[in-house]
């Protein structure tokens, strides 16, 4: 069989192996390991500068991987795993890439008209785009069913974990978002991320609440959205929703009415996912759906959406939906 | 704590050190390994710990208790007891949810709603398992299988950091003897713990990872808006996912101890080249199934009743088995599915034993027609066992009947081929592959560095960016 057997309970392997003192493994361990850091070392160094947050471990990590990846360099041991992650569609340090738009990103073909908006058929489908990080992906799934459902909508959806509108240097929503609508030329975005964003921006570097930084963040959002609403898109955006750690849930309120505020300028739809989720305003594990009683966010985190709070969530914003659109004959 | 961070790296070397260095004294080394222990699970959750200690402290007082008592009557307050305490800590934090919103439903239906207290108690990790070799203990005491330990024998052997997420189920009868004696320091099995170390990585971070971002989640999250061709590869691939996640935990943990010189049993074995549901339980998470085997099926009288008994016990067990999964209707049907396949099996042994038919056809084809139609079935196992609700579970296998002739984007030529190898890699001789573990340890150390670099290196640039932490720590 395929699985690497383990001994027999008599101590010795069946086949004979050469036994190795531990010393021996030991070190042969540690220097397999350092073989590894050091013809890895671009991609860590990378990874820990634009993933970890601002802190002792992460100027620990660098202290270490910054000598180690001139080496690498200097010694040329970084290509090979710069032409695989070339090969595999990143960048040779292991960052994302984003689609390539022309210069001029005039649309291919027809990108929203009032007429599709307001009678989508099957020949000729609603283009709705979804996007998110990690609790965005929560809602994501049952939304999909609830809009494909229709008959007349169709979906794509991009979601990216650990990802948001604060840490842009680690990943390009504005970039991607860019690429994205020249791609898939949607009808209508909705999207729903910040979970992540209550933390200080590194490029430029700026404390997390502070005056620079709320300006940064607006920008941010605002330039997210107004790649969202351009060429007559309508874009919803649903904001994430109170949380059980109540410290935590205070920080997620700056980024809440920061982007509140930014939709509000750039005529987003912003939907209150708390009118749904916290009906009493405040956290709740469990709520009434349908009837029954359903636990609605994941014990585990108090953050994330269980199935059943993502269907929940998602009938609210198909309500939202079908209402600022006019499809008034919509059902799923 | 997870095996595939640099915070474990770090961590096992120094505890690697560490073991070593006192491996001749032996109650330094279980000083040094316990602490190391309550150090990675206190890395989740420091409050878990109590969790931990307290059901060490249940097992000891029980095992003591019964050793103690004069009495079979006694003996058997002492089991209960604390049996029931060890199961009351699982069932309160793994299945008070459940119980609470059903019962709630249920009164509110005849208006005597919020009847039951709405509390949401975060699963600890790994209480599943170590409730599991905590009871293992008691009742192999109780059967005189087994000497009352130490206290420090008994919290090592449930907390060893190897084993103590999500498992194998170790017994005390394996483990105990292990950690009461030094190690041979001259004599670590190297090859086969560093070759377990680096394909269980492989398994879980690339495959496993791969199987889950590109077909798993997004069509088990929405399946209507996917192809019947989707649905299927989809559920394939889910078993392909769990595979190799589970065992590719395993091999870790086992290749870890036995780095440390302990010896775990074996979890998996080819569990997709079974030709029955019954020859699946010998392979999958086999630690698990002797336990169920062992301390619920066999207690329940196994097979030394009639038919009916014997189907009902089966039944039962594979029931609670799904259960033990997690408080949720989806393991039951996977539990249920699994039992009436186990009973169909067994009747139809029975029917050939007294027919004087062969219990097996080992034809070639028919052995080809038995492993596919096990996988298949087992296919549909996973199915409820990975959906988030029985709806979605009846959506996946209606969108199997109504979502052909649509296009299939997900379903690339990368992932056939994958699925492909992962099954057809499981018929490797086991020979073969000794083989090239014996030779591995054979060769000289800078090949060895060499190859484990290259190999490390290999896995750290084709896993994704994001990933799933492993599916079994939630149980």
């Amino acid at each position: 069989m395929s699985e690497v057997s383990t001994p027999t309970r008599h101590g010795r392997s069946r086949h004979g192996d050469a036994p190795t003192s531990a010393l021996r493994a030991g070190l042969v361990l540690l220097c397999a390991f350092g073989l590894w850091l050091v013809m890895d070392a671009t991609v860590l160094q990378h990874n820990a500068t634009v993933q970890a947050p601002l802190g002792a471990r992460r100027t620990a990590a660098l202290d270490i991987l910054d000598p180690l990846s001139e080496l690498a360099r200097a010694l040329g041991l970084d290509l090979p795993v710069g032409w695989s992650n070339v090969a595999l569609d990143r960048t040779a340090d292991g960052g994302f890439t984003y689609p390539t738009v022309p210069p001029t990103t005039k649309p291919v073909g027809p990108t929203t008209t009032t007429t599709i908006i307001r009678n989508p058929t099957r020949a000729h489908p609603l283009r709705v785009l979804l996007i998110g990080d990690s609790i965005g992906e929560d809602l994501d799934a049952p939304l999909l069913s609830d809009l494909t459902a229709t008959g007349i909508i169709s979906v794509n959806t991009f979601g990216k974990v650990s990802t948001g509108l604060t840490r842009l240097d680690y990943f390009q929503w504005i970039v991607e978002l860019t690429g994205l609508v020249y791609e898939d030329r949607p009808n209508v975005i909705i999207g729903m991320m910040g979970a992540n964003d209550s933390q200080s921006m590194l490029h430029p570097a700026l404390r997390y609440g502070s005056t620079a930084w709320r300006a940064k963040y607006l920008a941010n959002a605002g330039q997210l959205f107004s790649i969202g609403k351009a060429d007559g898109r309508k874009m919803f955006w649903v904001s994430v929703p109170a949380i059980q750690d109540t410290g935590l849930n205070k920080e997620w309120n700056l980024v809440r009415h920061l982007q509140q505020k930014a939709a509000s300028q750039h005529h987003v739809y912003y939907i209150d996912s708390d009118l749904t989720l916290a009906p009493n305003g405040h956290y709740a594990a469990y709520l009434n759906v349908g009837g029954q009683l359903a636990l609605v966010r994941t014990p585990s985190d108090g953050i994330h959406l269980t199935p059943a709070g993502g269907a929940l969530l998602a009938q609210a914003v198909m309500i939202a939906f079908k209402h600022d659109l006019g499809l008034r004959h919509l059902h799923w | 704590m997870l095996f595939y961070t640099f915070d474990f790296a770090i961590f096992f070397g120094v505890v690697y050190a560490g073991a070593w260095l006192l491996n001749r004294r032996v109650v330094a080394w279980k000083l040094w390994v316990l602490a190391a222990s309550y150090y990675f699970y206190a890395y989740w959750d420091w409050r878990f710990c109590f969790l931990l200690a307290a059901s060490t402290v249940i097992s000891h007082l029980g095992a003591t208790g019964i050793s103690v008592a004069g009495t079979e009557r006694v003996r058997r307050i002492w089991l209960v007891s604390s049996i029931t305490g060890l199961l009351g800590l699982l069932g309160y934090f793994k299945y008070y949810s459940f119980f609470a919103v059903n019962v709630d439903n249920a009164l509110r239906g005849i208006g005597l709603g919020n009847a039951v207290p709405l509390l949401t108690p975060t699963l600890p990790i790994a209480i599943s398992f170590f409730t599991f070799m905590a009871v293992s203990y008691v009742v192999d005491v109780y059967r005189g299988q087994l000497k009352p330990a130490t206290p420090i024998d008994l919290a090592v052997y449930l907390s060893f950091f190897p084993h103590l997420v999500a498992g194998p189920i170790v017994r005390g009868t394996e483990l105990l003897p292990q950690i009461r004696r030094p190690r041979d320091a001259q004599s670590i099995d190297f090859s086969r713990a560093s070759t377990l170390i680096m394909s269980g990585l492989f398994k879980k971070l690339v495959i496993s990872s791969y199987m889950n971002n590109n077909i798993v989640t997004p069509v088990f999250g929405s399946p209507n808006a996917h192809s019947a061709l989707e649905v299927l590869f989809a559920v394939w691939g889910y078993a392909v996912e769990i595979y190799c996640d589970f065992s590719g935990y395993t091999d870790i943990a086992i290749g870890i101890a036995l780095l440390l010189g302990i010896k775990f049993p074996v979890n998996f074995d080819g569990p997709y080249t079974a030709r029955s549901l019954q020859d699946f339980w010998r392979r999958w998470h086999i630690t698990l199934s002797r336990w169920l085997r062992d301390y619920l099926y066999i207690p329940l009288g196994g097979n030394r009743g009639s038919t009916l008994l014997t189907a009902r016990n089966i039944m039962l067990t594979m029931v609670l088995g799904g259960l033990w999964h997690g408080a949720n209707w989806t393991f039951l049907a996977w539990g249920v599915l699994h039992g009436a396949g186990q009973v169909t099996g067994h009747l139809r042994r029975t029917y050939r034993e007294h027919r004087g038919i062969a219990l097996e056809n080992d034809a070639t084809f028919a052995k080809i027609r038995q492993r596919f139609l096990t996988f298949q079935y087992v296919s549909l196992g996973w199915l409820f066992f990975n959906a988030s609700s029985m709806s979605n579970a009846y959506s996946m296998i209606g969108r199997l009947f109504s979502g052909w002739g649509q296009s299939s984007p997900l379903v690339t030529p990368l992932l056939v081929v994958t699925i492909g190898a992962v099954i057809a890699v499981q018929y490797v001789p086991r020979r073969l592959v000794d083989n090239a573990v014996a030779a591995f340890g054979r060769a000289a150390a800078p090949v060895q560095v060499v190859a484990l670099g290259l190999g490390l290196l290999c896995t750290t640039t084709l896993m994704p960016a994001g990933v799933p932490s492993f599916i079994y720590y939630k149980f």
